[in-house]
């Protein structure tokens, strides 16, 4: 079995797993994941949230996070579903609200080709993790390190608290500045 | 299962190291496409003007144009000025066309070799959008009336505000030039059309293409290799585009990056086939740098650059020159005879002594009548033939429901192990199945649909020619320039005058726009496949169950209790379609007729009221004037 390249995988298809089209309304797209190791398996956490373009450029609204999908690796098949609007950590969250915009400082000067690169990058760097997990080899440092500082950039600052509710440990070891 | 053995994998923080971050690698990349920008900038290729018509023929297209505006016909007049301006403005424009979602954008984002154009899975492109040559890069967005609203700059979040989406239930209007600095535009005066896909959207969208195929000299189709070649392409190509007149065509296959690479020879292979089945001499190309297709056998199909030379060979062709002066010269001829006509029914009734004056106009009058109820018959013989076509629609459907149901049961008693079948066969199995009905059945209704029009053109242009004493037939020149279309019926769909037109066959004409609705087989077909896949998962785990009879026996009667409803489901969808195809031929003979009765009735009242020796004078006048024009355009 070839753990390459799950996580780019699972994104590549995610909007045509029936799963997701049954549960998650339309509107709402993936965000980044979080990964996490419960039981001694490791999920990926697919958050799952609403922009909304307002036609000005870099005023694109992004709501919170609103739901999770959570996928054993590396079978990738559903084992948690997630609606943040009834959990008591979320109890006073708007949901309809927006909490930042799109695009965030860290990725202005980036064109649409430079920001789908990042994208493909961070997805990859989860690929890099993902597999060293699996397979239980070392990851590389210097690969680890490129992959935290693409994820630090890429992923929404108004995004960032949830992803600490999502998982404390990988929000400390990637995404705390 | 897989046991994660470093648990506390997330708890650690991450080593540091010495490599630099892939980051400068991104910033290497940003750098080398600003450079790309800014080589692009400098160089101003001039354009290469492939074709040029005689000077002679140019001044005498304006000067009719003139004559006809002096002697009143002014609307005939703004006819021929603008096929005059068309001429001048010899950009070639190549229109990529196709439904919604049919890779069109990417298609010629790949040709320009940047992003150009907004691409995604929903209905983006909201507005029709010309790519042209200009510096530097900007999008200038026009209302419906060409007014330029708003000039933004060409980047991809000033498209967020374009976007279909953004228009909630209000379609937009107007549309987008976008002009880019890309050299090979620039060289050739090259023009791209980017056309919203028409798929699932609205008449008025069908019509906006409509106006943008007007003024094209090329087509290229983008057809997706993951639905070939619906009855909707099929009809569009036919008469859409080759009715046009549109000189230069080519299927632009995409997405066979999603066809299995073994798979893909054989889907080109099947495109062809079908192809000629349908008797459409059309070249197909594969725009994609990057796509494997083993076996070598279709490598010069594939590749940006044969897109890019089939569009050079098309501008360099002999025949261009050709067929541009025989197209202006058949348009001109057309708008002229339509004058010719019209003075030639005022004549007669002036000429007329003043007792058989009032005779003749009661006679048109009553000749009026008599075609206005002639047609009525006409519309209700079609009416009729409409619900025979959706019966043997339904008929065939459910036969096919039948067989299809039968042969996946047969495979069934045959498979080892039929819990795999179901799993890994069935929805295949099924597609398949559908494609190929859908196939037989696309085919059936465009015959029916075709042998229906021809009916109706046939008896339409037969008492047009009883009514006006024109030679419709002389007209039709515009197979000249088309030679692989052999439909007479679909040929005589564009002739340029109203109430000329009016009279003929335009009813072909808006066949496309019906079935640009989405007016057929494919898409319904599709979606009940997407059913099978999630129904046969759920019965899967209560097979795991049973053991090996139970399970094929479960199985047959899982067949047998899904088809028939997707195909029902299927054919309920696309009776309700092939009426819309037939209503819009009814609705547009309707239009016809009335626009014709009109202009008809505008004549007679015009003679009468001008009936003194000024006014025949002046006819007569007019018909020397138009004769002499003719003489311009043999
Ligand atoms: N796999 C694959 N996807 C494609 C290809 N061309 C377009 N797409 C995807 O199809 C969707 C629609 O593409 P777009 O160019 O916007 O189609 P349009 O509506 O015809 O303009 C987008 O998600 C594209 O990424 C292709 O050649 N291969
Ligand atoms: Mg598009």
């Amino acid at each position: 079995m070839d753990y390459k390249s799950l996580i780019t995988e699972l994104y590549a298809g995610i909007k045509k797993r029936p799963e997701v089209k049954a549960v998650i309304p339309m509107g709402y797209v993936p965000g980044y994941p979080v990964l996490t190791i419960r039981n001694e398996q490791l999920i990926v956490a697919v958050p799952f949230l609403r922009y909304k373009q307002t036609g000005e450029i870099d005023r694109t609204i992004v709501f919170p996070i609103r739901y999770v999908m959570e996928f054993v690796v590396p079978e990738l098949t559903l084992v948690c579903f997630r609606d943040l609007s009834v959990e008591e950590a979320f109890a006073d969250t708007d949901f309809d609200k927006g909490t930042g915009f799109f695009r965030h400082d860290a990725v202005k000067d980036l064109d649409r080709n430079g920001y789908a690169a990042l994208r493909a990058r961070v997805l990859a760097g989860f690929d890099i993790i993902v597999k060293s997990l699996v397979e239980d080899t070392v990851c590389d440092a210097s690969k680890e390190n490129a992959f935290k500082n693409d994820l630090q950039r890429a992923v929404e600052p108004s995004l960032l608290g949830y992803y600490k509710a999502l998982d404390g440990d990988f929000y400390s070891k990637y995404l705390k500045k | 299962m897989v046991k994660i053995k470093n648990t506390g994998f997330f708890k650690k923080t991450v080593e540091h190291a010495d490599n630099a971050p892939q980051e400068t690698a991104s910033v290497q990349e940003q750098q080398a496409t600003d450079a790309k920008e800014q080589s692009e900038q400098t160089e101003e290729p001039p354009i290469q003007r492939v074709v040029r018509l005689p000077h002679e023929l140019m001044q005498n297209v304006k000067a009719t144009a003139e004559a006809l505006n002096k002697t009143g016909f002014p609307g005939l007049a703004r006819d021929v000025a603008s096929l005059y301006r068309k001429v001048l403005d010899e950009h070639f424009t190549v229109a990529v066309v196709g439904e919604f979602n049919r890779g069109k954008s990417t298609l010629i984002n790949r040709v320009l070799g940047r992003e150009i154009l907004p691409v995604s899975d929903l209905p983006t492109t909201a507005l029709f959008t010309r790519i042209t040559f200009g510096k530097p890069g900007k999008i200038k967005v026009y209302d419906k009336e060409g007014k330029e609203i708003k000039e933004l700059p060409l980047a991809g979040k000033s498209w967020e505000g374009l976007k279909a989406a953004n228009f909630g239930e209000k379609e937009p209007e107007g549309h987008v030039v976008v002009e880019t600095g890309d050299p090979w535009l620039g060289k050739y005066g090259i023009d791209i059309l980017d056309t919203p896909g028409a798929g699932d959207l609205e008449e008025r969208r069908a019509q906006v293409i409509e106006r943008c195929l007007v003024g094209a000299d090329a087509a290229f189709v983008a057809i997706s290799a993951t639905t070939m070649l619906s009855l909707t392409e099929q009809s569009f190509i036919r008469h859409k585009i080759m009715s046009r007149g549109i000189p230069f065509m080519a299927i632009a296959l995409t997405k066979l990056d999603e066809v299995p690479v073994k798979d893909r020879e054989d889907v080109i292979t099947f495109l062809y086939k079908k192809l000629e089945s349908l008797k459409l001499k059309i070249p197909v190309v594969i725009a994609d740098d990057s796509i494997e297709i083993p076996g070598g056998k279709y490598d010069s199909i594939v590749g940006i650059d044969k897109l890019k030379s089939m569009v050079l060979s098309w501008m360099c062709h002999n025949e261009r020159q050709e067929l541009m002066r025989k197209w202006l010269v058949t348009n001109v001829r057309v708008i002229l005879n339509s004058a010719a006509a019209m003075i030639a029914r005022q004549k007669e009734i002036i000429d007329a002594g003043d007792a058989e004056r009032e005779k003749l106009i009661a006679k048109r009058n009553a000749e009026l009548s008599k075609v206005h109820e002639q047609w009525e018959t006409l519309r209700e013989g079609l009416r009729k033939r409409c619900q025979m076509c959706i019966d043997e629609f339904k008929a065939k459907a459910a036969e096919y429901g039948n067989m299809i149901t039968e042969t996946l049961q047969h495979e069934v008693a045959r498979v080892p192990v039929p819990k795999d079948w179901l799993e890994n066969e069935y929805s295949y199995r099924v597609k398949r199945e559908l494609s190929a009905m859908s196939l037989s059945l696309d085919n059936f209704v465009a015959k029916q649909v075709t042998a229906d029009l021809r009916w109706l053109n046939g008896e339409m242009s037969r008492q047009f020619k009883e009514m006006v004493g024109m030679e419709v037939e002389n007209l039709m020149a515009k197979e000249d320039f088309r030679p692989d279309v052999n439909d007479k019926a679909i040929r005589l769909a564009s002739l340029k005058d109203q109430s000329v037109k009016a009279t003929v066959v335009s009813s072909a004409l808006t066949l496309g726009a019906a079935l640009m609705l989405g007016a057929s087989g494919a898409a319904p077909l599709i979606l009940a496949t997407m059913g099978v896949g999630t129904g046969a998962n759920i019965i899967s785990r209560k097979l795991l169950e049973k053991k090996g009879e139970q399970q094929r026996e479960t199985l047959k009667k899982l067949i047998a209790g899904q088809l028939p409803q997707i195909i029902e489901e299927a054919s309920a969808d696309s009776s309700v379609k092939i009426k819309i195809i037939y209503n819009d031929i009814i609705n547009e003979a309707f239009a016809t007729e009335s626009r014709w009765m009109q202009t008809q009735r505008t004549l007679i009242r015009q003679s009468v009221a001008s009936s003194g020796g000024d006014a025949a004078a002046k006819v007569s006048q007019q018909a020397e004037m138009v004769e002499s024009l003719k003489k311009l355009f043999i």
